[in-house]
């Protein structure tokens, strides 16, 4: 079990002024600018806002690429809003597509697809912009700081971001003993290709039963583990690398604030 | 699954969302589509971690997503927010919470009747639709900007995933008694 093993899910690691800001500082930051790219519609604020962007992007010294191949599972909602929009739009037709059922392509149908296919990209893309940069055990860190108020209200918030930190640290080490236990059992000769639907429950659970006694196994070690250094829930803990709010996060705070009131005076203004 | 040990409670749904996650390679050929089990543990969690450890592992299983741990069908990341179908992951809580109320708490040496166990199931799958047909509503309604009618929408988003979710329920009958039975057996 080497440190190495914990997933890193979208993370790429780089040197940049972005992957050095607090989780805490980012997360707030993407769902205020996740808000502002929704607001924009005016043409000069839209331009604006993707010149900020992209020099986000840069910023990031992630390589384009990644952000391209990052895109690709929302091809489905890309196309989904373009059909929705070009062709379901009505108004005045500049192309009308001949066929059994008669679809046209409308003016207001391409401004409207287009203005929208550009908010979701820059949603996307600033959603990337955290994880691509932050670690998911950071982020966990952040999302902990950032409900910690809700402690107040007997949410257990430390039990929380723990239990997301051992499922992370565990999913490596449980796919291994998945994979295991279903190599095992096909070779001796489970199919889940065979026979109806009870004989596929039953090799389901052949698979199930082996893997889910080695977790109950699992889990009695690492919570006795866990107490034996001196764990207690809902005490509060100590972190081995604390959050630390630094001139880089002021500096970004600014950029941000400026960011955000620029765009909302060029929406008004024009 | 109820434990006296707090401790001992967090680890084993955590646990459980690994094993969700990293079970999600097993994919059973069943017709066109083929299925994950991610939605049959919504059922299960609920059933075999009880109501709140249920609610809590799927919870933790949707930060996951969320902060970028590629566990959706999709993978993941904040960018999910805006999928029309992220509804049925966000109720993924609230179904277990439900299926594992509906299912009773646990007696000693009893099983589920089946009667009880097949409304907790259908009760929780109910519930995964009344959250995520209103979220595609909402979602094409507020991000694409295009209110949709009832039957379109029920074409769009219930229609086709109703048989797989036949199947899924009719899997978790089977799997629910003698999963239960397994976690009791290991209790000391």
């Amino acid at each position: 079990m080497s440190f190495f093993s914990i997933p890193l899910g979208q993370y790429y690691p780089a040197q940049s002024v972005i992957h050095n800001l607090d989780p805490r500082f980012k997360i707030l930051a993407l769902a205020a600018l996740m808000l502002l790219t929704f607001s924009v519609s005016a043409p000069v604020a839209v331009i604006l806002h993707t010149a900020a962007l992209l020099g986000c992007v840069t910023a990031s010294s992630i390589p384009l690429r990644v952000f391209a191949r990052g895109l690709k599972i929302f091809f489905f909602l890309f196309l989904f809003t373009a059909v929705l929009h070009l062709f379901f739009t009505p108004g005045t037709a500049i192309l009308r597509l001949p066929g059994p059922v008669p679809l046209k392509i409308t003016h207001e149908g391409l401004v409207r697809g287009a203005l929208i296919s550009w908010r979701l990209l820059g949603v996307i893309a600033l959603s990337f912009l955290l994880t691509f940069t932050t670690t998911p055990l950071r982020v966990t860190r952040g999302i902990e700081a950032l409900l910690a108020p809700l402690g107040k209200f007997r949410f257990p918030v430390q039990d929380f971001s723990l239990m997301m930190m051992i499922a992370i640290r565990f999913i490596p080490v449980l796919a291994t003993e998945t994979d295991r236990v279903w190599k095992a059992q096909r070779s001796r000769g489970a199919d889940l290709r065979k026979g109806g639907v009870k004989a596929r429950a039953r090799t389901l659970l052949s698979v199930l039963y082996p893997v889910f006694s080695g977790l109950f196994r699992r889990a009695d070690e690492l919570a006795i583990a866990l107490e034996a250094r001196g764990y207690v829930p809902g005490k509060p803990r100590t972190s081995m690398c604390p959050l630390r709010w630094g001139r880089g996060d002021g500096i970004a705070l600014l950029v941000i604030l400026f960011w955000v009131g620029g765009i909302f005076l060029a929406g008004r203004v024009v | 699954m109820i434990r006296k040990n707090r401790t001992h409670n967090f680890v084993l749904t955590a646990l459980t969302v690994a094993f969700m996650t990293a079970g999600a390679w097993i994919r059973v050929p069943a017709g066109p589509v083929p299925f994950s089990l991610q939605t049959l543990f919504v059922l299960l969690s609920g059933i075999t971690l009880g109501p709140r450890l249920g609610a809590a592992a799927m919870g933790v299983y949707l930060t996951l997503g969320l902060i970028g741990l590629p566990v959706f069908a999709a993978g993941g990341g904040p960018g999910y927010l805006l999928s029309p179908t992220f509804g049925f992951l966000l109720a993924f809580p609230l179904a277990s919470f439900v299926t594992g109320w509906a299912a009773g708490p646990e007696i000693y040496g009893k099983k589920i009747t089946g009667t009880r166990l097949a409304l907790a199931l259908f009760a929780g799958t109910a519930v995964v639709y009344l959250v995520g047909l209103p979220w595609l509503y909402l979602n094409l309604k507020f991000v694409q900007g295009r209110a949709l009618g009832a039957g379109s929408l029920l074409l769009l988003g219930f229609v086709p995933f109703l048989p797989g979710d036949l199947v899924k329920i009719l899997m978790a009958f089977f799997l629910s008694n003698p999963l239960r039975q397994a976690v009791r057996s290991r209790r000391s």
